[in-house]
């Protein structure tokens, strides 16, 4: 037995202690007595209030992201290059893309909200309109398919000029050039011996490329709305629309109910919606980048095989595993999974939360799902199922469970599953250093050891830990380190002592907790799958659910209450009969809000 | 006097900094190619003159909180004498940190374009405020404490330069640095020892250029210039378009709102990092681009002859910084102004009216442009690049601006003067210092604030010219201390003949090459 204080000491254990020195402070809001009224919001107070004038919240102008990028050039290009040309395009701006500046989310992941714009932005912005145009002057042939016929007759033509400026303006922009633009365009072709070239850098630079400029249609066509806040034009409305359903640019048909404002109409609208919807090359964006944002998976750690127990443990798989492989494994088994229960079952997020289904495209995802490989088909006989009892919804993806490192995690999975499916919000303490007088053994389980540490009477940590945090993280002790079930937890020797990397004891694993959060979720669980149920049917998740859903498509952050007439209509989509994620969707672009906007 | 609407620059210099956290930028240079052409300690020197006329005692130049000089409790009393000897009293200089100094200083109502913002005075606006803990502003350094006339030398070391005695010259500190055996210590990579900018000498920016790179012009890489040249036509037509947006030309009849204008004009000022980033990545002196643009200093009472001369400032700056990184040169002096903007003659009817406020005024503007476009932009431009030691430019230099301004035209004793930068380290700064001797009236007949006498001039110069690395056996004539001619410095008592003429006492006379007090 020894003193915390020289445990802690040993730096070979650093990465031990960042890992679980977590503690947070003042629970008691979400544990109160139940006549106090919780601080997170809870269903009653997303209902919608009819005299609600339906202003959108304030939001800045928003840049692309990086992801949006990357889409918009590729569809900008896939019409005028060959499928060998476009991916050695997408092949040469992808080191490119990913060296932007990282967005950094205000709240749960969802690093869409951070708009932050810098040097190292436009300095890639950029290199990349350069590097395009050098990918497309190495070949007349590039520059031709995309100007069009009359470049090989005449490329000098003013005409053919013009003719190019109008039809690559028109997505570039994502409106129609107006005479000016076309003109100033114009002056900088006539300026320069690449006229093409530099017109492809300077409308993919442009401040209509870059951002989502939105000023709103004229003052005296808005007849419903006041003050600051501006109607979206057909256009915007457009861009709106694609860059929540596709994540890029409208397509041609997009453009064209803009033109003929139709999607002006609820009609028209509806009808743009369902077709988006219903395209599969480019749904998947939208379900992925979803994904990707809510859940963080950016986030994904690689596994630590230079701490010797975790050696130990990764040496136990059959398979060869690449790291880096086996982190991109893990987060396309979760794109998968909501390729496959979004679009394809049409779900509900009750679906999303519980379903059995696991989607190993690779040997070492099936070892850690204990299954067969996926072979990539939805039919009923191709689908993999995990062993009874072991898996519940996305909870239990093994991209959510992997932490590759000596701990699980307990704290952290716990702290997650609050902020990501409860839309809790917890608060680090001021003094977040050791306790004093904690005793620990070297034998001790994870469990144990987090009650150790976070649960001494009197700290600033116990409220949260006993009552929210610890209760939570502890229902996934059943999976360990790499997402793997377990009945027993392998306890290995410290990492400084001489024993590294071999085991010093197992113990029965203990994922049974109870769990009173009023408005959310209460009672006693047995594992993840209890936990995982109770959120699928509480209404304070599916109503955080449906918030998650409208702050990714406004790319704004937002309290669940916020907005609540929309978060409203989300949530009964979502979770009336015959109700789905899918339903949910269809529904943000119908509320007010979705093509309004406000920048005071 | 008339002000551009917000430009990308002037974004950044007045409220970008307190908009966004503007990234700094990372070192644009090939370390290893600089250090190849500079020796180290590589340190720059960048003498400034300002205008002949009288700027005074009044309440444009010295920050509010210390224009009525010594009873402010933010002063802080140091003794830097206490030998006793004539007059028998210590000498007590008062100093404070700058920034808090601050204060919303009153200042024109035309013209005044800061106005209300927190600034040291109207003349040093709050363009400088991102450098004020580089900054030292003095107050009670005398050039001499006798009439001197026209002493245009006054900014460059030779205190006898002036209509009076053209004779009797000292070099320039400048000069007689680029001749020391001991500065320079491969004089073939330079071109040019010490360049003059000014509308007399190097008048425009094609002359600059010519007189700083055309040396390396054999070396070019046309290539590479090209293609420098092309990026930054194309960055101009990016800056163009977005410009467009922003003055809602695109033939919408609606405009965007103010925040997504405010965000916008936010990029506009970045691209000009970027642009800054392309075009001054220098490996070497042949990198640099020449601006091909025929401007010049000069003014007249045309509104955009001063707009030329404030963009000419402003590319010859760029040459010049980048004439400091590429090895060019390491020795400037900078002269100019916009009193040729006065309709009438600025020598007589504005320059010899100090004490007429109306003139003043007239010529405290020409003192705020020449603070803002030629000492605020070195400033800035010296800070955004970095030596070879990955330090800024502005670190390895000092920018000095002295003029023959004190209480009156052509009275040279407590003048104010500023200094920018530490010389690598060999000032302190971030000081406002106030070296009068507010003990002691010397020999004076008239017990005025402004004629206590405070430190020589002489001694700041000898300071300098020791932190430039010269030792002061170098520069010393005579045996007397101090650099440039001080035998006008006198410590007798004058005759009543001696109209004009004031005594220091001996114990400042004879330490005027040690260190200066409070700043060393």
């Amino acid at each position: 037995m020894r003193r915390l204080k020289s445990f802690f000491s040993k730096a070979a254990l650093c990465c031990l202690i960042l890992v679980f020195l977590v503690c947070y402070q003042n629970c008691s809001q979400f544990v109160s007595d139940s006549d106090e009224i919780s601080s997170v919001s809870s269903l009653s107070s997303v209902k919608c209030d009819p005299t609600d004038p339906r202003n959108p919240q304030k939001t800045e102008l928003k840049r692309l992201n990086a992801n949006e990028l990357r889409n918009t050039i590729e569809d900008l290009f896939k019409t005028s290059l060959t499928t060998t040309d476009l991916d050695s395009l997408l092949a040469r701006l992808d080191p490119l893309i990913a060296a932007l500046p990282k967005d950094n989310g205000l709240h749960h992941g969802m690093n869409l909200t951070d708009q932050s714009v810098t040097v190292d932005h436009l300095d890639y912005y950029l290199k990349i309109s350069q590097s395009i145009t050098d990918f497309l002057s190495a070949s007349e042939g590039r520059i031709g398919a995309l100007v069009g016929s009359c470049y090989a007759i005449n490329k000098e033509d003013i005409n053919c000029k013009t003719q190019f400026l109008k039809k690559f303006g028109l997505k570039a922009l994502r409106r129609p050039p107006s005479e000016e633009d076309i003109t100033f365009y114009l002056q900088l072709m006539n300026d320069s011996s690449k006229a093409y070239v530099d017109a492809v850098i300077a409308l993919l630079n442009s401040p209509f490329f870059i951002y989502h400029i939105e000023t709103g249609l004229e003052k005296t066509k808005m007849s419903t709305v006041q003050g600051d806040v501006v109607l979206l034009d057909p256009y915007e409305r457009a861009s709106k629309l694609s860059y929540f359903i596709q994540q890029t640019l409208p397509d041609d048909e997009l453009f064209k109910s803009a033109e003929s404002g139709e999607i002006m109409t609820d009609l028209g609208l509806k009808k743009e919606i369902k077709r988006l919807l219903g395209k599969t090359e480019t749904r998947k964006r939208l379900s992925q980048f979803f994904a990707n944002q809510w859940l963080d998976l950016d986030e994904t750690p690689l596994a630590r095989t230079d701490i010797p127990s975790i050696k130990t443990l990764f040496d136990e798989f059959n398979t060869s595993v690449d790291l880096v492989k086996n982190r991109n494994n893990l987060i396309q088994e979760v794109y998968d999974y909501f390729d496959y229960i979004i679009w394809e079952q049409k779900g509900s997020y009750k679906d999303l939360m519980t379903s059995d289904l696991v989607f190993p495209r690779t040997a070492d995802l099936a070892e850690i799902y204990n299954t067969p490989i996926w072979n990539g088909k939805t039919d009923l006989l191709s689908l993999v199922r995990a062993p009874a009892t072991e898996r519940a919804g996305v909870l239990t993806r093994a991209q959510n469970l992997f932490t590759g490192e000596r701990s699980t995690r307990s704290i952290i999975r716990g702290v997650r599953t609050f902020e990501r499916y409860l839309c809790g919000d917890l608060t680090l303490p001021d003094d977040n250093s050791n306790p004093e007088g904690v005793v620990i053994h070297d034998d001790m389980s994870e469990r144990e050891y987090v009650i150790a540490i976070t649960e001494i009477p009197g700290t600033s940590c116990v409220s949260c830990h006993s009552s929210v945090i610890n209760p939570i993280g502890f229902t996934f002790e059943s999976f360990d380190q790499f997402g793997r079930f377990r009945a027993d937890e392998k306890i290995f020797h410290p990492e400084e002592s001489a024993q590294k990397g071999t085991l010093l004891t197992s113990k029965p694993v203990n994922s049974k907790t109870k769990i009173d959060l009023p408005n959310m979720i209460s009672g006693e669980m047995n594992s993840a799958i209890d936990l995982a149920q109770n959120l699928a049917s509480s209404s304070h998740s599916n109503a955080c659910f449906s918030s998650h859903l409208w702050n990714f498509a406004l790319k704004n952050y937002a309290t669940m209450d916020a907005n609540g007439c929309a978060v409203a209509s989300i949530y009964t989509a979502l979770t009336q009969q015959e109700g789905s994620i899918l339903k949910a969707i269809e529904q943000i672009p119908l509320e007010p809000e979705f093509f309004r906007r406000t920048s005071k | 006097m008339k002000y551009n609407q917000i430009t990308r620059r002037h974004f950044l210099q007045g409220i970008g900094g307190s908009l966004m956290a503007l990234p700094i930028l990372p070192s644009l240079l090939s370390r290893e190619a600089l250090a190849q052409s500079l020796q180290s300690p590589t340190k720059f020197l960048v003498l400034m003159n300002g205008s002949h006329g009288g700027t005074g005692e009044n309440s444009d130049w010295y920050p509010s909180p210390v224009l009525n000089n010594l009873s402010s409790p933010l002063l802080t009393q140091t003794e830097i004498f206490s030998l006793g000897g004539e007059n028998s009293t210590n000498h007590i200089v008062h100093h404070a940190f700058l920034r808090n100094l601050l204060s919303s200083h009153p200042g024109h109502e035309a013209g005044d374009v800061d106005r209300g913002q927190q600034r040291l005075s109207y003349i040093l606006g709050s363009f400088l405020n991102p450098h004020l803990d580089k900054i030292n502003f003095f107050r009670g350094i005398d050039g001499g404490m006798s009439y001197y006339g026209h002493s245009g030398g006054i900014s460059w070391g030779n205190i006898w330069d002036r209509d009076e005695n053209p004779l009797l010259r000292w070099p320039k500190m400048t000069d007689f640095l680029a001749n020391s055996p001991n500065f320079y210590k491969n004089k073939n990579v330079i071109s040019v020892p010490s360049v003059e900018l000014s509308p007399f000498n190097l008048a425009s920016v094609d002359k600059i250029y010519a007189a700083l790179f055309d040396k390396y012009s054999a070396t070019a890489s046309p290539t590479e210039l090209a293609k420098k040249e092309r990026t930054k036509l194309l960055i101009d037509r990016v800056h163009e378009d977005y410009n467009r947006l922003l003055k809602g030309s695109f033939g919408l009849s609606r405009q965007i709102s103010s925040e997504d204008k405010l965000k916008l004009e936010q990029h506009v000022a970045l691209l000009d990092d970027v642009q800054n980033k392309y075009l001054n990545f220098i490996n070497s002196c042949s990198d640099v681009l020449n601006p091909k643009v025929r401007l010049n200093f000069r003014t007249d009472t045309t509104a955009q002859s001063v707009l030329n001369a404030e963009k000419a400032w402003d590319i010859s700056t760029d040459l010049l910084v980048s004439a400091f990184q590429c090895g060019a040169t390491q020795l400037a002096t900078l002269s100019g102004g916009i009193g040729g903007n006065y309709p009438g003659s600025y020598h007589q009817e504005v320059a010899h009216n100090g004490g007429n406020r109306d003139k003043e005024v007239v010529h405290n503007t020409n003192f705020r442009w020449m603070a803002q476009h030629m000492l605020g932009n070195v400033v800035k431009k010296l800070s955004e690049r970095n030596a070879a030691d990955g330090q800024s430019l502005m670190d390895h230099s000092l920018v000095v601006w002295t003029h023959e301004c004190g209480y009156k035209t052509h009275q040279l004793n407590s003048l104010g003067l500023v200094t920018v930068g530490s010389l690598g380290g060999y000032f302190k700064t971030g000081l406002y210092i106030d070296y009068r001797d507010h003990n002691n009236f010397g020999f004076m007949r008239n017990p005025e604030d402004y004629r206590r006498p405070g430190i020589p001039i002489q001694r700041l110069w000898a300071n300098i010219m020791q932190g430039m690395g010269i030792q002061r056996a170098e520069f010393e004539r005579g045996g007397r201390p101090g650099y440039g001619d001080t035998t006008k410095n006198s410590y007798t008592k004058p005759s009543t003949a001696q109209k004009f003429h004031y005594a220091f006492p001996k114990r400042i006379i004879n330490s005027l090459s040690d260190k200066m007090p409070i700043i060393t």
